[in-house]
C-alpha cells in the first residue's frame, strides 16, 4: 500500500461499515486499517455523540443491566448455537415438541428437558443450575415484554465457579433467561 | 486581506521555486509559523515535488475565500471545478493526499481522502484489490476466518 496506515484508516472511515468489512478482506495491511478503532469509532460517532451516549444506548438496548448502574452486562446466546459437552445425549438435553408451548413453530418447538435434580451446563467456567430451565409457559413465569421486540422469561439461576454447589453464589451470574423474538430462542445470561 | 499582497517563496523537493500569496500559505498549518515569523527565504518542502506543489497551489488559490462563500452559484462552480481538478491518475491522487497531509491543508486532505473513499464504496473485494494494486496475502484459512467474522460479507 502506498499510503500510510493512518491515512488508509481515515479513508476507510469515510466509507461505511459494510465497505470497511470488505476492505478488511483485501490484504493484511488493509485489514489492520479497516479493523482499527479509529475507523469504527467514526461509524459509532455518526450515530452517537459520545462514548457516554453510547453507554446509555447500550443500557436502553438491555445490553447493560439495571440502567447501567451496576456495570453488569447481558449476554445473549442462541440456544441452538450453544455447544454443550453432552449435546446429543438425549438423557440430558433434547429438543422436544410440546403442544402447549407458546413457541410458534410446530415441529421444532424446543423445551429444555430436565432429568436430574441438579443438572449442570458447562459454559466455559460457568455452571448453570437448570432445574427450572423449562421453556414452557407456566402460571408462575409469564414472559414479559422488554419493549424492544423481545419477550423475556426467567428460566433458571446460574452461578459461576467449579464444583457442585447447592445454590447460586450471590453477586455473580444472576439469572438465566429466555427471550423470544420471531421464533428465535435465545438464552441470555445476566451478570 | 491586506491591500498589499505579501508573497511567500516555496521550493519543491526537485528545486522548483513557487510564489504564493501569504493568505494562501497561512492555510498550510505546517508552514504557518514560518510564514508568520516573516521568513523571507524560500521555504524548502522536501517531501513535495514541483508538479504536485503546482496542483496544491492551484487548488488552494481557487478555494481561498470561495469555500466560505454562501453564494450558491459560486459554490456550485467550485464543486464542478473540484470535479475537474481531481480527474487525475491514482499516483497523483495519492501524492496529493500525502502533500496535503504533510502541509496540513485540511480542505485538500478531506477532499482527496473522500475521493478515494468514494472509489472504494460498493466495490467487491477483488475490485478494491485491483484499485490499490494490492495482492491477497492471506492464507485460505485466514481469508475464510475474516469473511466468517462478518455475516454481511456472505455472498460477496
Amino acid at each position: 500500500m502506498e499510503l500510510p496506515q493512518e491515512i488508509v484508516e481515515i479513508i476507510v472511515s469515510l466509507t461505511g461499515p459494510l465497505d470497511a468489512c470488505r476492505v478488511a478482506c483485501v490484504s493484511s495491511t488493509f485489514r489492520l486499517a479497516a479493523d482499527s478503532d479509529n475507523v469504527w469509532s467514526q461509524f459509532l460517532h455518526s450515530d452517537y455523540l459520545s462514548l457516554k451516549d453510547l453507554y446509555f444506548r447500550l443500557c436502553d438496548g438491555h445490553v447493560l443491566l439495571y440502567g447501567g448502574r451496576s456495570g453488569k452486562k447481558c449476554l445473549m446466546i442462541s440456544v441452538r448455537a450453544i455447544s454443550f459437552f453432552w449435546v446429543g445425549t438425549p438423557l440430558n438435553w433434547q429438543w422436544i415438541s410440546v403442544i402447549e408451548s407458546r413457541f410458534p413453530y410446530p415441529v421444532e418447538q424446543s423445551t429444555l428437558q430436565r432429568q436430574s435434580k441438579l443438572q449442570r451446563l458447562e459454559l466455559g467456567r460457568m455452571l448453570i443450575d437448570e432445574r427450572r430451565a423449562m421453556l414452557r409457559e407456566d402460571e408462575r413465569k409469564r414472559p414479559r415484554d422488554r419493549n424492544d421486540g423481545w419477550l423475556e422469561m426467567e428460566i433458571g439461576e446460574a452461578f459461576s465457579g467449579s464444583g457442585r454447589r447447592e445454590g447460586p453464589r450471590q453477586g455473580e451470574v444472576e439469572m438465566m433467561e429466555c427471550s423470544v423474538m420471531t421464533g428465535n430462542v435465545v438464552l441470555s445470561f445476566r451478570g | 486581506m491586506s491591500s498589499k499582497k505579501k508573497v511567500i517563496t516555496l521550493r519543491s523537493s526537485d528545486g522548483e521555486i513557487f510564489e504564493v500569496e501569504e493568505a494562501v500559505a497561512l492555510e498550510w498549518l505546517t508552514i504557518k509559523p514560518l510564514v508568520e515569523s516573516g521568513c523571507t527565504d524560500a521555504i524548502p518542502l522536501p517531501q513535495v515535488t514541483g508538479n504536485i506543489l503546482a496542483k496544491v497551489i492551484e487548488y488552494c488559490k481557487k478555494h481561498i475565500g470561495a469555500s466560505e462563500s454562501e453564494d450558491r452559484k459560486i459554490l456550485y462552480e467550485l464543486e464542478s471545478w473540484d470535479a475537474d481538478f481531481i480527474k487525475v491518475d491514482q499516483g497523483t491522487l495519492f501524492d496529493l493526499i500525502r502533500a496535503a497531509d504533510y502541509l496540513t491543508i485540511k480542505t485538500l486532505f478531506e477532499f482527496t481522502c473522500q475521493t478515494v473513499a468514494d472509489t472504494i464504496k460498493h466495490k467487491t473485494i477483488e475490485e478494491v484489490r485491483h484499485i490499490f494494486r494490492e495482492s491477497n496475502d492471506f492464507t485460505p484459512e485466514e481469508e475464510k476466518e475474516i469473511r466468517g467474522k462478518s455475516w454481511w460479507l456472505q455472498g460477496l
